[in-house]
This record gives structure tokens, C-alpha cells and sequence, in this order.
């Protein structure tokens, strides 16, 4: 299967005024939250033309996905990591590769993608 | 094989079943495990199916049940004994096929009991010292019950329970299979099948359970990643 090789962005406390300063290009991104045992988990990924807008939509009462709107206004110490790519089945491919390496909780269907390809995670 | 679950909640009993057969010459999903005795208890059977349907047929005839279920068990296990000596006086009790019981009902005060019987035991009963008990092919579900079950759970919750265990089992050893069976009844409510649309819908609901747990083996690494990543 083809690599790519991505470059992740480290841990960032997941709010508004970070994700403010996101770039309106593609992208994929996981959202992780700290537990007792001081390991972020991974519980949502995705991707996205407009990572920004995106994210924003996310921590939005306007957020479709209930059971991650939920989770979120529960509160605690949430972080995400994002990556830039730019064309949008490379995003979708790595939005799949997440879903099946991280099994998050909150991804309600495994994302479909056309194209076999594999990204560094880290 | 088979794998027959009963447990006890705050509300009621639940019993659930897989529905797979097999043998020799034989093999089908649509083989019935569970079966009420009366509005307030059931019994549920581990072994060779029409062997133990046959059995059931015989014993279950005259039985009395407004005695409460310990009484219950001794009906069945006087019965059980006999039929079973009758069918197999030819054989040797180690050659005889093995059959088991799982009976769950309530006593004459309303408490829920839940007993083992085995053809190897001469059917004595064996009343379960936890709020469960599994048979056939138990060891998966045990173990999930061990980690999982409180006395505390609700019908619901312990009807979700049990289809886990089974899909569980289902998904590790395939002698357990077909459609998920599963039937609750309490002291005042009759013995009702829980509709099979809404074990699918709990089917679904559990991958998101396994799903968590594989999540908890994967972190993230705090210190990786960089500060302006580029495309």
C-alpha cells in the first residue's frame, strides 16, 4: 500500500481561541481527552476542506454529532492534533486509517474512501 | 455447543441464549434454548438439542409450579433423574450424553434464584452464589460478568449485558451463533421475548463498548508532533 508521510502538529488544548488560529485548508485532526491516568485517548477523528471551520462546527452547540456534543459539554482536559493535506481522498483515507487504528468512541460509522493509502499517525 | 446465560437485576430476571446447533450431521441457527415454564420462570438447556428438547417435553409435564423455584428444581430433579436413567439405563454414566439445565424463577417470597442441574449430577440442583450463571460454553461471558455485573443493574442494562456476552462469545468461538434469544420475567411480569429488533439495536450499541475498550490501548504520545506543521 503507498505511504504518505504527514506532519502532525503536537497536543493543543482544544478551544476556541486555538482552533482561531487554525488555516482555512484541508486537513485531518483528532480530538483526545486526559484521563486519570495522565494519557490522552483519542475519541474523535476527522477530516476536513476547512480545518478551522470544521473545528469550530465541533465545539459548537451547532454540532450534529450528539453524542460528541455531549461529551464535550461535560468538560475536562480535551486536546487535538491536526495535520494539513490538501487533497481531500488522501483526508479521507487518513480519516479511515484513524477510525480503524484508534476505534474512537464517538466516530458513529467508519468513514469510506476510495483510495489506499497509509499516513504516519505521529 | 451452546451458551445459555441467566442473570438476576434489580427488576426482573434475564435469560438469553445463542441459537446455533451443530453436530455430526447437522448444523442450523435457528435452534430454540430457552423455554418458560411458567409466567415467572424459564429454563434454558445446553447439550444435544433434540435430546434436550425431548427431555424438557418429559419432565416438564406435572410439574407444580407454585412452590417456588428451589421446590421446582427438586420436581426436576427427581424427574430429571428418573427420565434420564430411563432413557440411558443401557449406557454407563460416563458414556451417557451430558445435559444441562439453567433454571431461574422466584421463591415463594419473590426472591429471584437461579440453579444448575447436570445429567453428570444426577440433576441435583446447584443454586448460583453470584447474580449469574452461564452454561454451555461459559468461560468468555464469565469472564465479562465478573468484570461487569452488579447486583444493582437494571433489566435493561442486564439485557444488554447478556447479549454482549453472547455476541462476545460468538465472536471467539464459533459453536456459538445465530440469532441472540433473550427473555426477561420478574415476580410480577410474565416471561416475554425481548423483540428481536431491539437486540440488533443492542448489538450495535455493544461494538461501540468493544470499541472503547481498544481505544484505551492507544494514547497519544504527549511529546510528538510540532509546533507549525506544514502540508
Amino acid at each position: 500500500m503507498p505511504t504518505i508521510e504527514i506532519n502532525w502538529s503536537k497536543l493543543i488544548p482544544l478551544n476556541k481561541e486555538n482552533i482561531e488560529k487554525l488555516p482555512n485548508t484541508g486537513g485531518v485532526y483528532r480530538f483526545s481527552k486526559k484521563e486519570k491516568d495522565g494519557h490522552y485517548y483519542v475519541f474523535f477523528v476527522g477530516s476536513s476542506e476547512d480545518l478551522k471551520e470544521k473545528l469550530l462546527s465541533c465545539i459548537s452547540d451547532k454540532e450534529t454529532n450528539t453524542g460528541l456534543r455531549g461529551y464535550l459539554s461535560l468538560g475536562g482536559d480535551f486536546s487535538f492534533r491536526y495535520a494539513l493535506v490538501n487533497d481531500k481522498k488522501q483526508q479521507e483515507a487518513i480519516e479511515r486509517q484513524m477510525y480503524k487504528h484508534y476505534a474512537p468512541e464517538y466516530n458513529l460509522v467508519e468513514p469510506q474512501c476510495s483510495l489506499d493509502v497509509e499516513a504516519n499517525l505521529i | 455447543m451452546t451458551l445459555v446465560i441467566s442473570l438476576k437485576t434489580k427488576d426482573g430476571i434475564v435469560m438469553a441464549s445463542d441459537s446455533k446447533a451443530s453436530s455430526e450431521i447437522t448444523s442450523n441457527d435457528t435452534v430454540q434454548k430457552i423455554f418458560k415454564l411458567s409466567e415467572n420462570s424459564a429454563v434454558g438447556i445446553a447439550g444435544d438439542g433434540s435430546l434436550a428438547v425431548y427431555f424438557l417435553d418429559q419432565v416438564k409435564s406435572g410439574l407444580n409450579y407454585g412452590t417456588g423455584i428451589l421446590d421446582l428444581a427438586e420436581q426436576i430433579r427427581v424427574k430429571g433423574k428418573e427420565k434420564f436413567n430411563d432413557f440411558f439405563e443401557h449406557l454407563v454414566p460416563e458414556k451417557r450424553p451430558l445435559l444441562t439445565l439453567l433454571l431461574a424463577g422466584y421463591t415463594t417470597d419473590k426472591v429471584a434464584e437461579i440453579y444448575t442441574l447436570r445429567s453428570t449430577d444426577n440433576f441435583v440442583p446447584r443454586k448460583a452464589v453470584t447474580g449469574f450463571k452461564c452454561i454451555g460454553i461459559p468461560y468468555i461471558a464469565e469472564y465479562l460478568l465478573n468484570g461487569l455485573y452488579e447486583d444493582e443493574i437494571k433489566l435493561e442494562s442486564g439485557v444488554a449485558m447478556s447479549a454482549l456476552c453472547i455476541q462476545e462469545t460468538g465472536a471467539q468461538n464459533e459453536s456459538v451463533g445465530g440469532p441472540t434469544r433473550v427473555y426477561t420475567f420478574s415476580s410480577s411480569e410474565s416471561f416475554k421475548e425481548v423483540s428481536p429488533s431491539d437486540v440488533k439495536k443492542l448489538k450495535e450499541k455493544n461494538n461501540q463498548f468493544q470499541v472503547k475498550q481498544k481505544s484505551r490501548f492507544y494514547p497519544e504520545d504527549q511529546d510528538a508532533g510540532t509546533d507549525n506543521p506544514v502540508s
